[in-house]
């Protein structure tokens, strides 16, 4: 715990790994929303896997990661913007946010890498690496860090 | 922190709906095509899409639950009755995935065809979930600004 205390700068270690996950976030959720208004596109740019043009599987596959991408949108993506504003405020409630926000994006590559194990492991592995990683580590860095935010 | 009567009552039917889903996903898991899970647990028909898809999108909610959710939710709940701190955040945290899910599961019940419109459906199926994630969430923001 002791290292995520360590100042380096302006803030501790833990902080800046928030800050960093809070950012892998925001990629992905930029990357959802330009899938839900261009979805052929996002998929030639990769952000997606599967097409609503494909085969029935892969329709099924493309209906399911438009539903994900459309929960994102309403739910954490307007999370993760509290979080980003409460925490550079260095309020509770940024500190709330941030944990709820990170507890999603342990979850949802989670989900995302045991759906598609089998067909694109890569994509899987990726998605554990690129946000399930520094989520967990963004918990870790808060709360070893939690006496900035409660008084 | 004081434990009063609505933490329990929180907390309670938090290990109550938490041990209810945990559990049957649990057994999604462990037995991921059996007739039981299909009609108990997915709650829908494997042929009314692409049997590998349905099994796999299922799959993975269950895995996750079982591996994630469920490991933080209850003890949060445990934490909440025992009046520490942490126990709050927890279930706080643990709250996020319960509206989370009933967003997907909305779309994608609706895209399937899987949407009953029962009251078996919208309360115990999809609402009690999310309705619990609520009141879960502002009852556990509420005591940590405390």
């Amino acid at each position: 715990m002791t290292t995520f205390q360590k100042q380096l700068g302006r803030f501790p270690l833990g902080i800046w790994l928030a800050y960093a996950a809070l950012g892998v976030l925001c990629l992905a959720w930029v990357m959802q929303a330009y899938s839900l208004l261009d979805w052929e596109g996002a998929l030639a740019l990769g952000f997606q896997n599967e097409s609503f043009s494909g085969d029935p599987a892969e329709q099924a596959w493309a209906l399911e990661s438009w539903g994900v991408a459309m929960a994102d949108m309403v739910w954490p993506m307007p999370i993760t913007l509290v979080a980003l504003f409460g925490m550079t405020r260095g309020r509770f409630y940024g500190y709330v946010a941030a944990m709820m926000v990170f507890a999603i994006g342990v979850y949802f590559p989670l989900f995302f890498a045991f759906q598609r194990w089998a067909t694109f492991p890569s994509f899987a592995v990726v998605a554990l690496v690129l946000f399930t990683l520094p989520c967990l580590l963004g918990i870790v860095g808060l709360w070893a860090n939690r006496g900035r935010f409660i008084g | 922190m004081e434990v009063t009567l609505i933490t329990w009552i929180v907390a309670v039917a938090g290990l109550l709906i938490m041990g209810l889903l945990f559990t049957v996903q649990f057994i999604a898991v462990i037995k991921p095509r059996s007739e039981w899970t299909i009609k108990n647990v997915y709650g829908a028909d494997p042929s009314n899409t692409d049997p590998k898809a349905f099994f796999a999108v299922n799959q993975g909610y269950a895995w996750a639950d079982v591996i994630f959710w469920g490991p933080i939710q209850i003890p949060g709940c445990i934490g909440m009755l025992l009046g520490l701190r942490w126990g709050f955040l927890l279930a706080l945290i643990g709250s996020v995935p319960f509206v989370y899910t009933a967003i997907t599961i909305f779309i994608w019940d609706r895209d399937m065809g899987f949407r009953k419109n029962t009251f078996n459906y919208w309360v115990i199926v999809w609402g009690m979930f999310p309705a619990f994630g609520l009141l879960e969430m502002v009852y556990c923001f509420v005591r940590l600004l405390g």
